[in-house]
């Protein structure tokens, strides 16, 4: 093999390793989308914080490293924190919001989105969000154990534990919803 | 019998494709393809939002560090080689850094020796001698003085001051390797003598040849701890237009195993002495016109001889440097020994290492001292770092664990 030959091979595998911005956002919004959907529960704040999402990984895409990890777990570790952020700031609002409210007469609020409107959506929206996120990382995405315990932070048996128990959580309760259907 | 609920790790299993056995594994599984048969597609305006986001991306993205500074056709650097790399570089900088150092090191020890300006070097005979002084005195700084120490305008009252003053006038400043300044030649020469008969004579005779050629000896030292060893330290003056002479005769008394040389540059210090005894010579003539307004003045006449004796000191120490440059300094090592014995600063390969090793210390002392105002800092960086993450780490949870 010349050395030009060698070099043109070098370059083309150097860009195979790093595919492009547009190539990881074509491929990787379902499933970011589906991640958040089932962490916020509710449609229309998914969507906003799946394009809040790309608009961080746009930004912070020269630190993205392939050698590091897949292009799907680094989207759901921004997700992750772009839904964070917006926890936070949410919080604040609703503080804000019951600071005025103790002075003013109270108006019932209309209940929250479940997500959906199947029986399924609606027992996953009453699990907690650390719940929620086992299930869309380990059942909906289908990753491993290992890059799950990446994206949230924790061990491999938490996260198994973790969802072992978000399981039995959504059992006891489809359970009981049939019971009462 | 139904089996008993799955464990967490069986869950795991069923998730990474194992067949459910018995009603709980069954419904578990039936539940997880439940969830996973949740349409939840993006819609065609977050695609298109999406899109319009990932546009504005570059063609590639930016290069990781190891691809930047990877050959294209080169492994990258990983590993071993990074460690290689990292390893060469950081020698290369402690080499960057120590070398100035050791320059420095070296100029300060040169700025420590007071007034005097040294200069080593292996001196072959021709280049320590200097030529023999045939009355071509150069005009150094030294010697623009002497007429003002002649001058019959303010003659000494002080009979020592004025013997000292004459002393001076006649002192020629010897000339030396530089012909144009003063210079004190002092010159290191170990010979070898055959066995420690030899070392007495050779002793005696060093001490003749110097007296013959006008020097003197300024100190002798003896030992001879067993017949088999011995050594005899001489510390010889000769003037220095015949040190050449007295070199060549320390030829025949033995082998000449090591000899170096040194030249201290006395302009500066002579400089300095005339600056002196001029103002000094202001000041009484100053005095001496004040008595003669006012004769009989006891104050003006104990100042004067105050003055006439600072003066006279002053031509002293003047003359004491004009003799260190007329009179070149031979320490004369006389030893029964081999070359082993011989002045250890000779071996260049030793000196080398001594000086990499000091450099080398240097180096380390800084690191150290950095270390110690680092270290502190960095720990308490350190802290507030894991403490912020924690303390992010437990809002998060908490966060995450509303439903």
């Amino acid at each position: 093999m010349s050395t030009a030959s060698a070099i043109a091979v070098a370059v083309s595998e150097t860009t195979a390793a790093q595919p492009t911005f547009t190539q990881v956002a074509e491929d990787h919004l379902g499933s970011t989308y589906r991640y958040l959907i089932h962490l916020v529960a509710n449609r229309d704040l998914a969507e906003d914080l799946t394009s809040a999402t790309f608009e961080r990984a746009l930004k912070d895409w020269h630190r993205f490293d392939p050698q590091k990890g897949t292009p799907e777990v680094w989207l759901i570790q921004i997700a992750r924190r772009v839904a964070l952020d917006h926890f936070r700031s949410e919080g604040r609002r609703r503080g804000r919001e019951e600071t005025y409210a103790a002075r003013e007469p109270r108006v019932a609020e209309p209940p929250a989105e479940p997500g959906g409107d199947t029986q399924l959506r609606r027992a996953i929206a009453g699990l907690t969000r650390s719940e929620r996120e086992l299930l869309a990382l380990r059942v909906v995405l289908e990753l491993d154990s290992k890059e799950t315990a990446e994206v949230v932070g924790g061990t491999p048996s938490a996260v198994s534990s973790g969802l072992h128990r978000a399981l039995g959580k959504l059992r006891r309760e489809m359970g009981n919803r049939d019971e009462q259907a | 019998m139904s089996r008993p609920e799955p464990t967490p790790d069986r869950v795991d299993e069923l998730l990474d494709g194992a067949s459910p056995a018995g009603e709980q594994e069954r419904e578990m599984a039936s539940l997880v393809n439940e969830i996973q048969g949740l349409q939840d597609e993006p819609s065609p305006e977050l695609r298109a939002r999406v899109d319009q986001i990932a546009s504005g991306a570059p063609a590639q993205g930016r290069r990781t560090w190891r691809e930047r500074f990877s050959l294209p056709g080169f492994p990258a650097l990983t590993g071993p080689r990074l460690a290689i790399a990292g390893g060469a570089l950081a020698v290369v900088v402690i080499a960057a850094i120590a070398v100035p150092l050791g320059s420095d090191s070296d100029g300060a020890a040169d700025l420590a020796s007071a007034d005097a300006t040294e200069q080593e070097a292996p001196l072959g005979l021709e280049e320590a001698t200097p030529a023999p002084n045939e009355g071509a005195v150069p005009r150094a700084s030294g010697d623009e003085e002497l007429p003002l120490l002649e001058g019959a305008e303010e003659p000494f009252s002080n009979g020592a001051a004025k013997a000292a003053g004459g002393a001076v006038a006649e002192d020629a400043i010897p000339p030396g390797p530089d012909q144009g300044r003063p210079q004190e030649v002092r010159v290191r020469t170990a010979v070898q003598v055959d066995g420690v008969d030899g070392l007495s004579r050779a002793s005696s005779q060093a001490m003749t040849q110097v007296r013959e050629l006008g020097g003197f000896t300024v100190s002798s030292r003896f030992s001879v701890p067993n017949s088999e060893f011995g050594t005899s330290d001489l510390v010889l003056k000769v003037p220095s237009e015949r040190l050449e002479e007295a070199l060549e005769g320390f030829t025949e008394l033995g082998s000449v195993i090591s000899q170096d040389a040194s030249l201290v540059d006395l302009g500066e210090e002579l400089n300095q002495r005339r600056v002196q005894i001029t103002r000094q010579r202001e000041r009484l003539a100053s005095l001496r016109k004040e008595l003669r307004e006012n004769p009989g003045d006891e104050e003006l006449t104990r100042q004067i001889t105050l003055t006439e004796r600072r003066l006279a000191a002053l031509i002293e120490q003047r003359k004491q440097v004009l003799q260190r440059a007329r009179m070149a300094t031979i320490e004369l090592l006389l030893t029964t020994d081999g070359p082993v014995a011989a002045d250890e600063g000779e071996n260049r390969f030793i000196a080398a290492f001594d000086r990499s090793w000091d450099r080398l210390a240097t180096v380390l002392e800084w690191a150290i001292s950095a270390a110690v105002f680092l270290v502190p800092l960095a720990l308490l960086g350190w802290l507030g770092l894991a403490l912020t993450r924690n303390l992010r780490r437990r809002e998060a949870q908490r966060l995450m664990d509303a439903v």
